[in-house]
């Protein structure tokens, strides 16, 4: 019997939707002033539709979709960035989100500088990020760039810090947006080994591609997730079949 | 041993969040929470201000020494200003020490949210802390002004004994700071007009504050639109504690005190209800 202990994220009927348009110009001013006519609502887009599925503790988990599936709309709901419109997500653990390469780095401070402030932005305890830097240092393998200004960093540099930082730093679930898209095959190989050593000590890790291959070889378990919908959740392998299947009949 | 760790590592109870819809999640808490955070974004700003510039650091003490001689030129020199009896170098430098702190905080800090999007869209730090983060790096101006005003106060000989009220007039500064942060950051995520308004306030605004010049000399009318700016009411205690301003305007005192009280509840109310969606609008 699964306990709550055993689970890391479980998603109930979760849904978010977007307003289209212009969140704010002077036609629109002009025209909510006007007492004529009455302002027509604004268009919406559904971004996540009831959306459920549960990632059990432990767990390598991966999640394909096309661009605009709402794969990165859900890594925020969950990484609790925004709220979604109904529906509930329970999560188990700390949980450290990478969702953009290199997001939370600031281009005029040094890489060290870098490192050391975003392990505060995550919360990260002070001695837990002093201890980290030389494993991140080792992993990113920048050490001769490591104090120098990030933007003389060359885009590699950048995502290999990023990364490195973020397996580095200690949390229970690690949530993976697209980030092994800009790295070179060598560096996304250590990645992948870097991930699976997390899977190996205990830890839940959430993984977001488009890329069909790379999730179905590094994953255990997964969902297709289609323009908002959850489509196929389960073995990697069945999910993989639909994705493929369901791919080539759009 | 590898049994009972492992028997650990299994059955580690975690804490476990539930993530919902909501209208608020802003605790009062998370300020403390963060205070670190904020800390370093503080320190980020500080250090970001002066990279690759010649003179670094330096623009610390000559950027508010130019402040310093347009105001002099401007009220002491074209306009005979009436300062109560006191030396206009302590008066103006005490007056430009508020009102740089106030400026230089609101016109960062009005755009603080857009202008950390990839942390508000991509981290799950609390946005509250980005506030505490812009204000702190203004510490280091209103530090080198402080520095000014004292010295000009003692070099003069009138620093009263009132000055050991210092520490609690500039955790009123920071806090009246804070407040209108708090009420004016978060409408820049929907309304970028905040950007425009914001600059227009602090051009327009020495000249409606009692910064070069006292409330003193002003005619009635003029006096009773002075006191109402929130401005007006820290100088003139700050003028009392540094250089014993005689008879302070206690009105415009009560009345500043007033709006540090309005905008700290209306900004807490404010940012929490507009904090949640900050990642989808910004």
């Amino acid at each position: 019997m699964p306990t709550s202990s055993e689970i890391a994220i479980k998603c109930e009927n979760v849904t978010k939707s977007y307003m289209l348009g212009e969140t704010a110009s002077l036609p629109q001013t002009l025209a909510a002033l006007n007492p004529f006519r009455a302002t027509p609502p604004k268009e919406t887009f559904q971004a996540l539709s009831d959306v459920s599925f549960t990632v059990q503790r432990g767990s390598f988990f991966g999640i394909v979709g096309a661009n605009g599936s709402g794969k990165s709309t859900l890594t925020q709901t969950i990484s609790g960035i925004t709220v979604p419109d109904s529906g509930t997500i329970t999560i188990g653990g700390t949980i450290l989100p990478l969702l953009e390469v290199g997001a939370g780095f600031s281009e005029d401070l040094t890489g060290r500088e870098n490192v050391v402030l975003l392990g505060a932005i995550l919360g990260i305890p002070a001695s837990e990020v002093k201890n980290s830097i030389e494993a991140i240092l080792d992993f990113a393998g920048i050490h001769r760039h490591f104090d120098t200004q990030m933007k003389r960093f060359s885009s590699g540099m950048r995502a290999r810090l990023s990364f490195a930082t973020a397996v580095c730093f200690p949390a229970d679930i690690y949530v993976f947006d697209e980030v092994l898209a800009v790295v070179d095959d060598d560096f996304r190989e250590r990645c992948t080994t870097e991930m699976q050593r997390l899977h190996g000590e205990g830890k839940t890790i959430l993984f977001m591609s488009h890329d069909l291959d790379l999730v179905g070889s590094i994953c255990s378990e997964g969902m297709w997730i289609d323009r908002g919908v959850v489509r196929t959740v389960g073995k990697i392998a069945d999910v993989a079949d639909s994705y493929a299947a369901g791919a080539q009949v759009d | 041993m590898m049994l009972e760790g492992q028997a650990h590592s299994g059955g580690n109870p975690l804490p476990v969040v539930t993530l919902g819809p909501t209208k608020r999640r802003l605790r009062l808490r998370d300020v403390w929470i963060t205070r670190r955070v904020a800390w370093m974004i503080g320190l980020r700003d500080m250090r970001v201000k002066y990279k690759q510039a010649a003179l670094g650091p330096l623009w610390l003490v000559i950027a508010p020494l130019g402040m310093l001689a347009a105001l002099t030129i401007a009220f002491s020199g074209v306009t005979d200003t009436q300062t109560s009896g006191i030396p206009y170098l302590p008066f103006v430098l005490t007056g430009l020490t508020v009102w740089t702190f106030i400026s230089a905080s609101l016109s960062l800090g009005a755009s603080v949210i857009p202008a950390n999007v990839a942390l508000v869209r991509r981290s799950p730090l609390p946005r509250i802390a980005l506030l505490g983060g812009s204000m702190m790096g203004n510490l280091p101006p209103l530090g080198v002004l402080l520095a000014f005003s004292l010295a000009a106060a003692i070099g003069y000989g009138i620093l009263p004994i009132q000055a050991l009220l210092l520490p609690f007039l500039i955790a009123w500064l920071m806090l009246f700071t804070y407040a209108a942060l708090l009420l004016i950051s978060p409408i820049a995520v929907k309304y970028r007009d905040t950007l425009a308004i914001v600059p227009l306030i602090i051009q327009a605004g020495i000249f409606i504050t009692p910064v070069g010049y006292g409330i003193d000399g002003a005619p009635a009318t003029i006096k009773v639109l002075l006191i109402f700016n929130p401005a007006t009411g820290l100088i003139e205690a700050w003028r009392w504690a540094l250089l014993d301003l005689p008879n302070p305007s206690i009105a415009a005192i009560a009345i500043a005190g007033g709006w540090t009280l309005l905008f700290l509840l209306a900004g807490w109310r404010i940012f929490g209800r507009l904090e949640v969606a900050f990642a989808d609008f910004v």
